[in-house]
Parts: structure tokens; C-alpha cells; sequence
């Protein structure tokens, strides 16, 4: 952890240092919280040899 | 007035990338960011005297104000404190613990998981398994999952068949619908079994290891023959029947023995819906112990594979060509997906032995101190479960990681066999993920705008189930 005293009241992210590249909604944890429902975002294949590993992951689309 | 910014919450990755770990976000920075970065990582004390007074104040304000809004913007991100409690979405059914099969790393004991006796279910057993799952499901799901598991599944056919029509028979009355996949090794197919996995839309995994020098050396059958001939046949009829779409291909491969990018495009010929590669084990009396040459030729190996990528034109078709638990990767990237589980075994999905046994997810079929329960009665021992619910994040080991929210921690089962810990990652495993993973934010750093933006629309809305 490190602490640096800097005078700067606005906190906006500077362009001309930062580009962003997955700038799209918000970030979102996965986890498989009982009944939480963010997991069921994914429309998983169904089950393969790992079966939860890719409903937590799959997304509803093909690149 | 003090800005706390964690330094270690950022990753620099070549040439120019910045990961915030807290966020998600990746970033494409400045080589004045990437220097005071790495300088603040090693001695931040050392950054406030020399290198901040070098450069101009304001320059050097912008940059720290906008890693301290990155800090704020993670900190208001978390996940929910999880508890053991069963909401199942879905269940395996291990419908034959006997296999044709004998494969070299087999973690279930040539498909039996230690067991003597009761080798095939009985349709009691898997009715009481389908009654488990309705009484502990997530009830705010339409949808409940059945996966069909062995040894292999294929030689139990018909109390398939009977599960089924079983389901079939109730889901009429309870307003959900059930979705039933099946992972073989693909060598038991004739028209009937063809006809019913076409008629109940099955999703079929089947497991290929690659071109026929790789695959005969690990999968032969108790009499010791090859199988590819015989997988590659019933792969091609199963995709003349029009279930392409519907199958996906698996190659477990031995980490740095053999060309990873001559498996994955073997796979990808047969055109079929997914493609996933995962290296062997460690499993149970397969402790598979990389040496330094396996490690060096793993590496090139992936760099190949990445080097290739960036040096074609369009990068959105060979995208395509990687494993789809990569490609999963990339995804989770670019829409800052983040996982602070590994998976949702135990939580979620649950596993049921031929005799009826539960366990939190297939691999620990047979393990004594892993046995939840039995569907006779249907009660199980939640505190066992404990270890299934911890967070990434909360863990000693993956909490200085930066790859802790795309790996989730590792597969507890293999955590368990090295180091008798679900919770515990392997390190080796550690090692090739982070390598892996830096290489796809490579990846996903070319990508262009438009591509993303493509991508972003064919997404659509969050969709809950």
C-alpha cells in the first residue's frame, strides 16, 4: 500500500495517459451466490466435463 | 490530502497494458504510467523523492488522480457473502461407473471411482437423484440441467432412455423444463441412441485428445486398442445427423509433450459447436510433475499459438481458432466479468455416484470424506461444503494474485489432491494460467474498436434465466 500526498480535488481518468479498451456496462462478479441470479446471465451449453465452470462463464454468443 | 492507492492492484503487461485488478479494466498507458507503476511497485517511498519530483507535478497529478479513481471505482465492487446453501440448477447423474475405456490419466480409477459394486445405477436411485435436485433447486429457475456421466454414460442406455421420459413426465406438472447433456468418450453410437439424443436436444461432450499419434497413447480400451479410428468415425456420423451444433469436442493434453497448437486445430476440423483443451490432472496415483523442458516448451508453445494471432489480418476470424475456454477468457475481459469462485460445484450442481452417493461435484465421486450425503432420505452434511464457498479474494494465496478474478482459484478438486486443500491453489497450475492469461490481454489489445463494438451488440441485454 502505498500513500502519496498529492493536491488534486477532481478524479477523473487523464486520456492523454489512459486508453481504455474494455470500456463497456459496469463490471460484474460472478459468483455463484444461492439465488444471487447474476451467474444465470450465461446460457451455458448445458453441461460438459466441467460443467459449472462454463455456466459461470459462457456468454450467449459466438465471437 | 493522502491518496491511498494499492499499487499491487494494477498489472503491467507488455508492451504497453495496464490490468486493474479490482475492475477489470484494461488499459492501453503511457510509458510515464508503466514507469511510475512499476517504480511505485517496488519502493513507493522512493517514487515521492526521485521520480515524482522529476517530472512535472501536474503530469504526474493527472496520472495518480486517475489510478486513485480506479481505486474508488474497485472498492465499490464486490461480491455477496456467500453461506452453504444448496440452490441447484443441475445435477450429474454418474449413470454407469464402468468404462470401455482405460485412459492413461483417468482421475476415476478406469471409471469406477473405487467402486466395487453397483457399477450401473438403478432408475430408484436416479429418481431419488431427480427428486433431490427438484427439492433443493433454485427456485427462481425455469431451467434445470441434467448431465449424464460415467465411467461411460453410453453403457447405461436405457436407464438414460428412462430418466428421460421420466423428466419428461414431470416437468409438465412444475412449470420448469429439463435440459439433459451427456459426456462420453464417443465410441458407443448406433441410430437408435442418434435418434433419442436428437429428439430430447442433448448437448454430447465427447473427449478427442487430438490427431491419431496423441490420442491413441492415452485412450485405448481394456484390451489396450486405439480408439481413434472409432471416436473420429461416430463423431463424423453424429455430425452427418446434423448434431454439429450440439457437440463439443475436449482433448486433455499432457502439459509441454506436444504441440498444443496441432491438438487445438485438429479439433477445430471437425466443425463442431465448441472446442475445449485442459491439461492432465493432477489427479490421484497421476501426479504429474512438470520438468523445466515440459515448462520451456508449454511456454513456446502458447507463444506460438499467440504469435500466429497477431500477425494475421483479421484477427476476429482467428480468434475463432483458439480453445473456447479461451475464447471464454477473452470474453470475460472485454465485458469485465469478474469470478471470485472457481465454479459453482457444491453451491450450485451437485453429483450423484450409481449408488446414490452426493458429492459436490463428479471429480470427487468416491472420495470418503467428500460424501455429502445419499438421495435415500436426501439429507446432506452442508458443513462439508464449507471449503466450496470461499472467495478468492479471501484467500491467503490467490489475494496477491492478478489473475485471482479470471482463474477463481482453481478447481478445488485438484487443489484438494496437491495440497489436500480445496482452497489451496496448485502452484504449478497458477503458473501456466497467468502465463496463458497475459497472452490473451495481449490478444485482446488488438482487437479493434468496431470489432468490440460488433461484439457489444450481438451481446445484447443481460439476460437472467
Amino acid at each position: 500500500m502505498g500513500s502519496i500526498p498529492l493536491k488534486i480535488r477532481r478524479f477523473t481518468m487523464d486520456v492523454k495517459h489512459f486508453k481504455i479498451l474494455n470500456d463497456n456496462r459496469d463490471t460484474q462478479i460472478m459468483d455463484e451466490q444461492p439465488g444471487c441470479g447474476k451467474l444465470d446471465i450465461c446460457i451455458g451449453l448445458d453441461f460438459d466435463d466441467c460443467p459449472s465452470v462454463d455456466i459461470c462463464i459462457l456468454i450467449d454468443f459466438e465471437l | 490530502m493522502k491518496k491511498n492507492i494499492n499499487f499491487n492492484n494494477f498489472k503491467i503487461i507488455e508492451p504497453n497494458i495496464l490490468l486493474h485488478i479490482p475492475t477489470g479494466k484494461v488499459f492501453n498507458v503511457s510509458k510515464v504510467v508503466k514507469e511510475l507503476i512499476i517504480r511505485c511497485q517496488k519502493n513507493v517511498s522512493k517514487v515521492n523523492k526521485k521520480f515524482l519530483k522529476n517530472k512535472e507535478n501536474t503530469e504526474i497529478g493527472k496520472i495518480i488522480n486517475s489510478l486513485y479513481k480506479l481505486e474508488i471505482e474497485g472498492k465499490k465492487i464486490s461480491g455477496n457473502i456467500t453461506k452453504e446453501e444448496l440452490r441447484l440448477r443441475g445435477i450429474s447423474l454418474l449413470v454407469s461407473q464402468r468404462c470401455n475405456f482405460k485412459c492413461v490419466y483417468c482421475y476415476a480409477g478406469g471409471g469406477t471411482y473405487g467402486y466395487k459394486y453397483n457399477l450401473d445405477m438403478k432408475f430408484d436411485i436416479a429418481k431419488k437423484g431427480i427428486e433431490f435436485l427438484l427439492k433443493n433447486r433454485n427456485r427462481t429457475l425455469k431451467i434445470l440441467r441434467i448431465n449424464f456421466f460415467g465411467g461411460e454414460p453410453l453403457l447405461n442406455f436405457s436407464l438414460i432412455k428412462n430418466i428421460v421420459k421420466y423428466c419428461k413426465n414431470i416437468e409438465r406438472n412444475l412449470n420448469i423444463r429439463f435440459k439433459f447433456s451427456l459426456t462420453t468418450n464417443g465410441s458407443i453410437f448406433n441410430q437408435e441412441i442418434i435418434n433419442f439424443l436428437k429428439n430430447y436436444d442433448f448437448f454430447i461432450e465427447i473427449s478427442l485428445d487430438g490427431p491419431p499419434e496423441i490420442h491413441n497413447l492415452y485412450r485405448k480400451t481394456n484390451e489396450g486398442k486405439n480408439t481413434y479410428e472409432l471416436v473420429k468415425n461416430n463423431i463424423y456420423l453424429l455430425c452427418k445427423e446434423g448434431l454439429n451444433n450440439r457437440i463439443s469436442l475436449r482433448a486433455t493434453f499432457n502439459l509441454g509433450k506436444y504441440d498444443l497448437s496441432k491438438i487445438i486445430s485438429h479439433l477445430r476440423c471437425f466443425n463442431v459447436r465448441r472446442v475445449y483443451v485442459d491439461k492432465i490432472g493432477p489427479f490421484p496415483g497421476i501426479n504429474i510433475k512438470l520438468t523445466p523442458i515440459n515448462k520451456t516448451l508449454f511456454k513456446n508453445t502458447i507463444d506460438k499459438i499467440f504469435n500466429k494471432l497477431k500477425n494475421k489480418k483479421h484477427l476476429e476470424v482467428t480468434l475463432k481458432s483458439l480453445p473456447d475456454n479461451w475464447i471464454n477468457l477473452v470474453k470475460m475481459i472485454h465485458f469485465r466479468y469478474l469470478k471470485n469462485q472457481f465454479c459453482s460445484a457444491g453451491k450450485s450442481y451437485l453429483a450423484v455416484s450409481s449408488t446414490g452417493n452426493i458429492y459436490p461435484c463428479h471429480r470427487f465421486v468416491g472420495q470418503n470424506e467428500w460424501r455429502l450425503g445419499s438421495v435415500d432420505g436426501g439429507k446432506i452434511d452442508l458443513s462439508k461444503l464449507s471449503a466450496f464457498y470461499f472467495l478468492v479474494n479471501g484467500n491467503i494465496v490467490c489475494n496477491k494474485c492478478w489473475a485471482k478474478y479470471y482463474c477463481g482459484g482453481g478447481c478445488p478438486y485438484i487443489n484438494w489432491v496437491r495440497n489436500n486443500d480445496p482452497c489451496k491453489p496448485d502452484s504449478e497450475n497458477c503458473v501456466f494460467y497467468r502465463y496463458l492469461l497475459e497472452r490473451l490481454i495481449q490478444l485482446y489489445s488488438l482487437i479493434s474498436d468496431d470489432l468490440k463494438k460488433e461484439w457489444n451488440k450481438r451481446r445484447g441485454p443481460l439476460i437472467v434465466k
